[in-house]
């Protein structure tokens, strides 16, 4: 079981909405790993688009991602391709 | 034969352009029953059956398919099903439609609690899947070529219009940054918003005029109007080759309000940006945007369009607009007020934090800084001085051009004054014609004093694109004159060396240009 906890800054200039949100949770519905999001006070599922959604992440804004399961380095890659896209 | 009526359309509500001529249809969505209860697996039974038809009917394009498949993802969101199954268990396995909708309220108050409000416009998202989950949603009367008048639209009803064939949608609400009006956009079916109420003429015919922003009831040349839509369908076919055509003496760019816009502009063929908009960055939120977001909105565009030329305007909002972490004095004619850089010029952290993004920004393309709604040379030192200082403190930044909106009469008059401080100038001619004639383009009642293609506004381009030639520096337009055709020769005549106008009009404009160069 790996853990990874990580700061990542929201680079994708569209920020964490509906579209990025999607193919964020498209990408990591193949992966076997728990992703968590926390951002200002809130901790969601990183598997559901709405969750994501409903953060309202501008682009810019810095979240912390925790990430647990066999695969978590896999997950990680998926989560800073989708963020950090620039 | 019963009287023609002329409905008058603000040109921002015109979402995607083009004509059409068809009955004007009223549908009216069937009404969701009330009644009867449904078991879990019935539900998911309907989920996975909406699911497959989603992805049967979004396809055709990568945006479409995209948003099929946020809308699968959110049948599937273990959010939703978990409310579900909550209600469920307390009711011995049976859902309710009242208990449906009450996960469907949840879901949009969260994201309608998020602040957001491009987060919040998504709950139109919401309420259109659930609807479908729901009801057969039918549009029996519904034929190719028919013009639709809807309360509200969504995006399942762009789509499904669409595979009807449908000639134009009208709506009484929406916005551009709605996922309808982005689909409409992409599908190309002309589409106008924030429409006066049309129920009592629906079964009639109808002209949709989505260029200028008109429809017409009864029109009464018919002749005119299938001759007009046939010359514009073929014309439309022969467009694509101008698209890509690049003149050597005037360019023609894109004005661009929100970033949706900026792959439809790459794909029209503009010769860059000639007007970024930033205000969608600052309207509709309590604070004001980060200068790292900003910072990332305009790398992104500049890159884009790298090596072309993308000319981002600074904040440009007055006294009209509601924008509460701004110093804005309550004005009884806000047009005539503190606006643009004057609004600038008491809120100078904003100010600075804008020069800050879009100095760093500098380095990813080739950034022009328009100030708006100059009227003193002044004004522009003070900028050029906050930028000396700024770039001070930043590492990596390229060069850039810092050119400044022509709209006041007073710079038109003095342009000489202000050719040794800026780079470039731009022409807008809404707001310059509305000075120029004393008439508020937003008032019916001085709509025929308002007229941006008289003489008077041409002169005052030929001053102001003389004096710029003689001092070696670029002068665009980059208002909606820039985007009629017929007035493109005209333009050109006065020495203007680009044209700057919504993305769909590129190639159009392109091609009058083409010929007006002959």
């Amino acid at each position: 079981m790996g853990k990874i906890i990580r700061r990542v800054t929201v680079t994708n200039p569209e920020g964490l909405h509906a579209r990025p949100a999607g193919r964020l949770v498209k990408l990591l519905s193949g992966v076997k790993s728990s992703v968590t999001i926390k951002y200002k006070g809130k901790e969601i599922n990183a598997k559901s688009v709405l969750s994501v959604m409903a953060l309202g992440i501008d682009p810019g804004e810095e979240v912390e991602v925790i990430i647990e399961g066999e695969d978590a380095e896999q997950a990680w890659r998926i989560v800073e391709g989708v963020i950090g896209a620039g | 034969m019963p009287d023609e009526i002329r409905i008058s359309v603000n040109a921002s509500n015109i979402i995607s352009e083009g004509y059409a001529y068809g009955i004007l249809r009223c549908p009216v969505k069937s009404a969701v029953s009330s009644e009867g209860v449904i078991g879990l697996d019935e539900l998911r039974k309907r989920v996975s059956e909406l699911a497959e038809r989603i992805a049967r009917e979004y396809r055709g394009s990568a945006l479409l398919e995209e948003l099929g498949e946020v809308y699968i993802m959110i049948l599937n969101d273990p959010l939703v099903w978990e409310e579900f199954e909550k209600r469920a268990l307390m009711k011995g396995g049976k859902l309710s439609v009242g208990d449906i909708m009450e996960v469907r309220d949840c879901i949009i108050n969260l994201l309608v609690e998020s602040g957001n409000p491009l987060i919040m416009e998504r709950q139109d998202d919401i309420r259109d899947l659930f609807s479908s989950l729901l009801s057969e949603t039918a549009y029996p009367e519904i034929g190719k070529g028919d013009v639709v008048y809807v309360d509200e639209l969504y995006p399942s009803d762009v789509v499904r219009f669409h595979r009807e064939g449908i000639g134009a949608i009208l709506s009484r609400k929406g916005s551009p940054t709605a996922h309808a009006s982005i689909l409409a956009q992409a599908l190309e079916i002309p589409y106008m918003c924030n429409v006066p109420p049309l129920d009592e003429y629906c079964g009639m015919q109808v002209f949709v005029d989505a260029l200028h922003g008109e429809i017409r009831i009864n029109p009464a040349n018919i002749e005119d109007i299938k001759s007009l839509l046939r010359e514009y369908e073929a014309e439309k076919e022969s467009l694509r080759k101008y698209s890509g055509m690049r003149f050597e003496n005037v360019k023609v760019m894109a004005n661009i309000g929100f970033l949706a816009e900026v792959d439809v502009a790459k794909k029209k063929g503009a010769d860059g940006v000639g007007l970024f908009r930033t205000e969608f960055l600052f309207l509709n939120r309590t604070h004001p945007p980060t200068e790292k977001e900003q910072f990332l909105v305009y790398k992104r565009v500049l890159e884009a369009f790298y090596p072309d030329m993308v000319i981002i305007r600074l904040l440009d909002v007055g006294g009209d607009k509601e924008v509460p972490y701004l110093r804005l004095p309550k004005e009884s004619n806000p047009f005539l007020g503190v606006r643009g850089i004057r609004a600038l010029m008491r809120n100078e952290e904003i100010l600075r934090a804008q020069l800050r993004a879009l100095i760093k920004a500098s380095a990813y393309g080739n950034l022009g800084i328009l100030i708006p709604m100059v009227s003193k040379p002044g004004e522009v030192e003070y900028v050029r001085r906050l930028i000396e200082e700024i770039s001070g403190t930043v590492d990596a930044r390229g060069s850039f051009k810092v050119g400044i909106m022509v709209e006041v009469p007073s710079v038109v008059f003095s342009i000489e004054k202000f050719t040794d401080y800026i780079d470039f100038a731009s022409i807008g001619t809404n707001d310059l014609t509305q000075y120029i004639f004393a008439a508020d383009r937003m008032n019916p009642e001085v709509s025929e004093y308002y007229s941006d293609e008289d003489d008077a506004v041409l002169a005052a381009i030929k001053l102001v694109a003389e004096k710029m030639r003689e001092a070696g520096k670029p002068v665009g337009i980059c208002g909606e004159l820039a985007g009629k055709r017929y007035m493109v020769e005209k333009l050109l005549g006065t020495g203007v060396t680009s044209l700057s106008v919504a993305p769909a009009k590129v190639p159009r404009i392109k091609k009058a240009v083409y010929e007006a160069l002959g």
